[in-house]
């Protein structure tokens, strides 16, 4: 059986198709069998972000409808035969969809994967709990910013509320720099706020911009990608290594590192 | 700038707490029915005898309190399976 994982946060813009196809990616490179699936309808993005928008042929709702099996909708990733996406729909044509379909869907091809992750739309509404309702496992994103923390706790009290066997949290877009000169919330602190297990830390890197626009993972060269490994493995074998955003400015070339990034 | 976190931290402490004070009303109706419901195997109490309250404390943990007077104790016999 599949773990299946929903990314949600509350807060929009807060990385959680970020999060989602890089876990997937990584989670892959592991050598696990991985779906990623966008439940957002009508504003999905994971089939561009991946890279794969031009390749879809069947989507979610042909699926439904019986025009297809589950597993023909299937997309491969390009460069990891691990990794599966299945396409969301871009227009919705007043075809509601429940989370009794949207599992129905979901089991048919659960047997195939190790992991099912789940992309939540942002927000509290239907499609929040039609994802959570199709997940055993809930990772909460925030950034480091009292907004997203903020909506983060609302949205940790409302999956309180589902019989979920875990819930962890992963703070994105974290800046040492900013750490290290008191002006940004540190890891410990918003764990601490939040009350709740702490799975990952993923830095604020240009790499991630890049990789969105490109299609696809984060390149290995990038603190991204670190941070990214570290969570996947985290995630899988039970890990608590979190990646150190703040290691490169401390020290003296640390400190000129910083006024760099500040200034420049 | 930089010397501010605590000032920061203190703001997100103030927000999160607020955000949980709000609308408890729910909750204890229904914790408060579920109570009596439970209660009254055990002692002859009405809803006017149970009080309850919900609060957060500075550090965001709930804070739960039942007060309750009543005349009688039932007799362990008289529970209901």
């Amino acid at each position: 059986m599949a773990r299946k994982i929903v990314i949600t946060s509350g807060k929009g813009g807060v990385g959680k198709t970020t999060i989602t196809t890089n876990l997937g990616v990584m989670l892959s490179n592991l050598k696990l069998k991985v779906l990623i699936l966008d439940v957002d309808f009508g504003l999905n993005n994971l089939d561009v972000v991946m890279g794969v928008e031009n390749r879809v042929v069947y989507d979610i709702i042909d699926v439904l409808k019986g025009k297809c099996r589950a597993k023909q909708a299937l997309l491969q990733d390009f460069f990891n035969q691990n990794l599966y996406i299945l396409p969301s729909v871009h227009l919705l044509n007043n075809f509601n969809i429940t989370s009794e379909q949207l599992n129905f869907v979901i089991s048919q091809i659960e047997s195939m994967f190790d992991y099912i992750i789940i992309d939540c739309p942002a927000g509290i509404e239907v499609g929040f709990h039609r994802a959570v309702k199709c997940a055993d496992e809930a990772i909460v994103v925030t950034t480091p910013h009292m907004s997203a923390i903020r909506d983060a706790d609302k949205v940790l009290s409302l999956l309180n509320s589902y019989q979920l066997n875990s819930i962890k949290l992963v703070i994105n877009r974290v800046r040492g720099d900013l750490i290290c000169d008191g002006d940004m919330f540190n890891h410990d602190t918003i764990k601490e706020y939040l009350n709740i297990d702490l799975l990952g830390v993923v830095p604020d890197d240009d790499y991630i911009n890049l990789a969105l626009n490109m299609g696809g993972g984060v390149c290995k060269n990038s603190k991204a990608f670190d941070a990214f490994e570290l969570l996947a493995k985290n995630l899988h074998n039970g890990e608590r290594n979190i990646y150190d955003c703040t290691k490169k400015y401390k020290g003296v070339i640390g400190n000129l590192r910083k006024k760099i990034r500040k200034y420049v | 700038m930089g010397k501010d976190i605590v000032l920061y931290e203190n703001r997100l402490k103030n927000i999160l707490v607020a955000d949980k004070e709000e609308n408890p009303m729910r909750v204890i109706n229904v914790l408060k029915s579920d109570l009596l419901c439970i209660l009254k195997n055990y002692m002859e109490i009405n809803g006017d005898d149970l009080d309850i309250s919900l609060t957060v404390d500075e550090k965001g943990m709930f804070v739960f309190n039942a007060y309750s007077k009543f005349r009688r104790l039932k007799n362990l016999g008289a529970i209901r399976n």
